[in-house]
This record gives C-alpha cells, sequence and structure tokens, in this order.
C-alpha cells in the first residue's frame, strides 16, 4: 500500500492520484478527516479504493465515504458508477447482504412518557420480531406468491395486508425497483428465502426503540414529523439468506464469464460483467428481486412493530401516529442519470456500505421532501446514538449523490467476545443508561458492544461538514433488540 | 486463540488423520485457518470450523443425516469447491433448521467430461450429521452469511504434505 500519492484537496476531501502503474484508470476521492483517513490507511482500506479505481469503464473516481473500511473486494464505504449501456456491474460493489438497510418510523409518543413501561414494551416487540441465527420469518412464501414479492416489492405486502397504503411514498424507489426478473434466482435462494421475510437477522441487525434528542435543523425535522422527545423505532436489516445467496451465485457466475477469463483482475470479490452480457443481465435481474425483498422484509418487520405497540398502548397505529420517515438501502446497485461533465448520463451506481443522499428538487426524491432532500438514516452503536441526514445538492455533484451509511468497527468480533461480557453490557447499559437490551445471543452481544464501534458523530461529522449530507436530528437508544 | 485439536468426529478415523482449524481474527468478520492431512479432511475440518462459529458445535448431536454431491468446474479451482461446499452447508442448515457436527467427506475426484467438451470438474460428495436447532441447547452464537474469497486458500504443503487453507467468513 506504500506509495500513494495522496493530495489534500479540500477540508474534508483527499485523491489518491490516479497511476496507470498500480492500474487506476480514475483517481481515488476519499471523504475524511486526518483521524479516519490514518484509520483507512491502517487497515490497508486504501489498497481497495485503488483496486476499484482500475475497474474498466470506472467513472470519474473510486469514491470512499467517511465510514471506509476494509471489505470483499470494494471497501465498505465505497461508491463507483459505470456506464448503465456496458459498464460493469459487480456483485462484490453491492456485499452479500443486498440491500441491507434501515428504515425509521415516527410516532406522537413522548419518550419520557415510557420510562415505567420501557421493559415491558421491548418484550413485547421482542416476542413479535422473528430474529437470530436460522430464524424464519411469520410469513411463508410459495414460488408464486415470492414472483409477486420480487415483481411487486413493499406495494405487493401492502395490497396483501402488510402496512398503510402511504409507506410506499417514503420507500427508497417507491418500494419496489425496476428490473427484477425471478427467472434468474436459483432455486437454493428461493429456498432460503421462502420463509425469511420479515424477520431480523443477527450480527449488526437491530431493532431499536429511539428518542429524539437533539435537533440540528428545525425545518427539516418538521417535515420529517421529527421533534425533541419524541420516539421513533429503527429497524436495520436486509435481504436475509435470499440476498445472500445470490450475491454467493453471481461470483461464481462472473468469476466463469468470458469477460472475467480476460478481465486480468486478480481480486475474485472484484468479479464482475458488463451490464449488456448475459452475466451482467442476470446478476442485475436477481439483485433487484433481492433489493425488492429487502424493503419488504423491513416493510413486514415494521407492520408487526405497529402491531405490538397498538397492543401496549391500546390504541390504534394510526392514532400513534406510526408513519414511516423513510427506508434507505445501503448496500445496492442502481441505475440513475447523473450529471457528468455536463450532460446528463445514465450509469450503474453501486453503493457499497454508502447511501444514497439525492438533494432537494431530485428525480426520485418523495414530494414530501423536494425542498428538504432525501433522508439519510445512520445508525450508530447501541449505546450512543443514531442520526437522520439528508441528502444535498453538493452530494449530487460530488459522489453520485451518495454518502456514509454508520461507523466501522474498532475492536475484531473476537477481541470484543474476549474483553466484553455480553451479560454484564446488557446489565451496564441498563444501569448507567436506562436501555433496555434484548438479545438472542449474549455473546453475539458482546460483538456488538458500543466499545467494539467507532464513534458515529465523526463519521456523521465529516459527512456533514463536507456538504455530502446534512445533520437533521440526533436520536438515542432507549431499548435495543438484536438477534 | 489456541488451535483445537478435533476428536469427536474423528471417531471413524485414526487422530493422526486429522487436522484442526483455528480461529483468524479479522477487522469486521471471521475467518479460519485449516490444517489436514488430507484434502477431504480439510473439508470436513473446514465444515467443522464454520458450525463453530455458528453455535457450540458439541452440544450438537449428530441424530440425522444428509447427503450432499457438489461440484464445480476445474476453472474454479480447489479452493472455489471449497467455497461451494461451504455454501451448500449453510443453504442446508437454513433450509432444514439444522446444525451439523459431523461430516464425512469422500475423495474428491476430479471428472473429465466429454459431454462438456472435455472441461474438467472438481465433485464432492458427503454425508453429513446433524440435528435440528434448539435455541436453548446449542448456544446460537453468530450467523454466516457466506465464505468469501478473501484471502481464501487451500494448497498442499510441500514440505509437511498437510493441506493448509484460510476462509473469511462475511457474519
Amino acid at each position: 500500500m506504500a506509495g500513494y500519492n495522496i493530495k489534500k484537496i479540500g477540508e474534508y476531501k483527499w485523491e489518491i492520484q490516479k497511476d496507470s502503474s498500480k492500474g487506476m484508470r480514475v483517481p481515488g476521492i476519499i471523504y475524511a478527516d486526518e483521524n479516519l483517513l490514518e484509520h483507512a490507511k491502517s487497515e490497508n482500506t486504501l489498497d481497495q479504493v485503488v483496486n476499484v479505481a482500475g475497474l474498466p469503464g470506472i467513472i470519474n473516481a473510486s469514491y470512499a465515504m467517511p465510514d471506509i473500511h476494509f471489505g470483499y473486494g470494494f471497501p465498505i464505504g465505497g461508491v463507483a458508477a459505470f456506464n448503465a449501456e456496458d459498464g460493469i456491474i459487480s456483485p462484490g460493489g453491492v456485499g452479500f447482504d443486498i440491500s441491507c438497510g434501515v428504515r425509521l418510523l415516527r410516532t406522537n409518543i413522548e419518550a419520557s412518557g415510557i420510562k415505567g413501561r420501557l421493559e415491558d414494551i421491548m418484550h413485547r416487540l421482542y416476542a413479535a420480531i422473528p430474529k437470530g441465527v436460522g430464524s424464519k420469518g411469520r410469513i411463508k412464501l410459495s414460488k408464486q406468491e415470492m414472483h409477486k414479492l420480487f415483481t411487486g416489492g413493499v406495494p405487493w405486502a401492502i395490497k396483501s395486508g402488510y402496512g398503510w397504503e402511504e409507506d410506499s411514498i417514503c420507500v427508497e424507489e417507491g418500494g419496489c425497483m425496476d428490473g427484477a426478473n425471478p427467472d434468474y434466482v436459483s432455486r437454493e435462494a428461493y429456498e432460503r428465502g421462502n420463509d425469511q421475510v420479515g424477520s431480523l437477522g443477527s450480527g449488526n441487525h437491530f431493532l431499536e426503540l429511539q428518542r429524539v434528542s437533539k435537533i440540528f435543523d428545525s425545518e427539516a425535522a418538521k417535515t420529517m414529523g421529527l421533534y425533541e422527545g419524541q420516539l421513533a423505532i429503527m429497524i436495520h436489516s436486509g435481504s436475509r439468506g435470499f440476498g445472500h445467496q445470490i450475491c454467493g451465485d453471481y461470483l461464481k457466475v462472473m468469476q466463469q464469464s468470458p469477460f472475467w477469463r480476460n478481465a486480468g483482475i486478480a481480486d475474485r470479490q472484484l468479479a464482475c460483467a458488463p451490464l449488456n452480457t448475459p452475466e451482467g443481465k442476470r446478476y442485475f435481474g436477481a439483485m433487484v428481486c433481492a433489493i425488492n425483498y429487502a424493503m419488504v422484509n423491513r416493510h413486514c418487520l415494521a407492520h408487526w412493530v405497529r402491531l405490538a405497540m397498538e397492543q401496549v398502548f391500546g390504541s390504534s397505529a394510526r392514532k400513534l401516529d406510526m408513519g414511516l420517515v423513510y427506508d434507505v438501502s445501503h448496500n445496492i446497485a442502481k441505475i440513475e442519470a447523473h450529471d457528468i461533465n455536463g450532460s446528463r448520463r445514465k450509469v450503474c451506481v453501486h453503493r457499497k456500505g454508502a447511501t444514497r443522499a439525492f438533494g432537494p428538487g431530485s428525480a426520485g426524491v418523495p414530494e414530501v421532501y423536494k425542498d428538504t432532500g432525501q433522508p439519510v438514516i445512520i445508525p450508530g452503536d447501541m449505546g450512543r446514538y443514531s442520526f437522520i441526514m439528508a441528502g444535498t445538492r453538493q452530494a449530487m455533484q460530488e459522489s453520485f449523490g451518495s454518502t456514509c451509511h454508520g461507523a466501522g468497527r474498532v475492536l475484531s468480533r473476537t477481541q470484543a467476545k474476549k474483553q466484553i461480557n455480553g451479560a454484564e453490557l446488557q446489565r451496564q447499559l441498563l444501569k448507567d443508561k436506562g436501555i433496555v437490551v434484548l438479545a438472542q445471543s449474549l455473546s453475539g452481544l458482546a460483538e456488538e458492544a458500543p466499545a467494539a464501534y467507532k464513534d458515529v458523530s465523526e463519521v456523521v461529522e465529516v459527512a456533514h461538514n463536507a456538504g455530502l449530507s446534512r445533520k437533521v436530528v440526533m436520536l438515542e437508544p432507549l431499548g435495543v433488540i438484536k438477534g | 486463540m489456541a488451535d483445537k485439536e478435533i476428536n469427536s468426529d474423528c471417531s471413524t478415523k485414526n487422530i493422526d488423520e486429522c487436522g484442526h482449524f483455528s480461529i483468524i481474527e479479522h477487522p469486521a468478520d471471521i475467518g479460519i485457518s485449516i490444517s489436514a492431512q488430507s484434502l477431504e479432511v480439510a473439508f470436513e475440518i473446514a465444515a467443522r470450523g464454520m458450525f463453530s462459529i455458528i453455535c457450540n458445535i458439541d452440544k450438537v448431536k449428530p441424530q440425522s443425516m444428509k447427503k450432499i454431491r457438489i461440484w464445480c468446474s476445474a476453472e474454479m479451482g480447489i479452493e472455489g469447491l471449497l467455497i461451494l461446499w461451504l455454501e451448500k452447508l449453510i443453504y442446508l442448515h437454513e433450509v432444514n433448521k439444522m446444525l451439523f457436527c459431523r461430516f464425512e467427506v469422500q475423495p474428491v475426484i476430479m471428472n473429465f467430461s466429454k459431454n462438456t467438451g472435455g472441461a474438467k470438474k472438481y465433485i464432492l460428495r458427503a454425508r453429513v450429521y446433524g440435528e435440528k436447532i434448539n435455541n436453548s441447547v446449542h448456544e446460537l452464537a453468530l450467523a454466516i452469511k457466506a465464505p468469501t474469497y478473501h484471502k481464501l486458500s487451500l494448497k498442499k504443503d510441500d514440505v509437511s504434505g498437510n493441506w493448509l487453507g484460510t476462509v473469511i467468513f462475511d457474519v
């Protein structure tokens, strides 16, 4: 990794200068402060930024968001765009958990008013939400129903009785991305996915009861229906085994494609194919099935959250004003139109551990947010805070409308398990901060301890100061459910 | 972390024929390194290592059996077969809601097929034993999304003759 020529080109912007001897076709652009940049260097993450910069047909730059850290092929926090017609698409540029993402529900409940009932509420939610290793959802779908899910997305789920009619407006892509092709989904993916819809998963996935603790942008917060002291609910989950299988399937398919055989790229996790080849088309069609699956997954989880809250409060979710603020993915590849060197072009934007952050007035942003910019949900760890941001015009100009997605780890999973006891962590969070944590696996909980993660506020500050997205509110955890 | 010697699933084998795995630290995920005296045992050890990440494998009983037959083109390499093997086990784990503790892998075959124009492929057959997941018994720890190609290796060491390998898992 030694020998990269890194130049500071803005207060929070660095360039790895294009170097053909390292296979780079474009420069690397990193959004970071000195501390985050040093961390990226120490993990050899910049090697991955450089490797992506060598992919055929990459446009403008290989981008690294402020939460950049080491991934598989693409770095986590990596953004790269390719020509939509004959540019490449890479499963590694999306990730195994296709369309992993976050959803935020608001309420009209004062967080301070639930202190005495918090444990009861959390236990009810824990019972209502399928989660954990080997877990299945509360729905089992036939192949035919899965076809409808892939091609109908959240609107199909709404017609099937889950959620509210208006929910799809505030889901990325209206809750259903075009281009799903069920014929490109393997039997194994069907079988893994048919009973996992509406399940949280495990690892860093969670459901949190949160309190809006700070307002940075009062106008944007008002548009989002958020105010200080309010109770909100955040869900972090993805496409489950269905998406993982599709990624694995197509990493193999791509490695055996004529294009890849001639590409001369050593890292198999960067396996890719042009969108206009059979392999590229098939991956795209299957990937979109997984994207729609993930959005429906979070939608169903939110549906059961509303039902559980109705039981707790003895009032309808509508009377509790449990509307959807937004639902957005942070592992995705999308066909989008962007202004590039003065002309409008369709490109395939890969965001791996990066969130779409479309600015005010952008196509694809719901009407209600046209002046605010698209909400961006940045989950933090279970002991500190999460953030809601809004997309900016500057992100549209600089990073294909992209920003960060969260904070990376500072402790490995084995280090965290050695240093932290899950049961003790649970007790400590309750005693010191009043946070109720319920988890299926206490060893898994230890791995997800706050001390294992970087402080997400540092990442958010850089994203805000770099102009990629602007802070709207901060939320603090009250109750946490982990698988 | 100390290497773990394998005992219980070598009941049909001489202990000398077995191998071992150890956990590899990774910034965000987790991996295993493998050492085995034969290719087939390397696959068995890799499986055991993976399920040791998912649960307390010593609490899993070999109550029922699944047969596995997989193949991949030789172009993908023996490492590609290893990935396919581990993916198949994850598939069986999720679809059947099972955990596996004992693995019997038959000698890996390389096959030349006239039907595929002489393209070579690796074929693996195995029997795997385990039981249905029981949350209160098996101490479930971590779900594995997939084995990755990152630092993936499986090679015969010229000096020792052992098969040495590394697999990192996305969790």
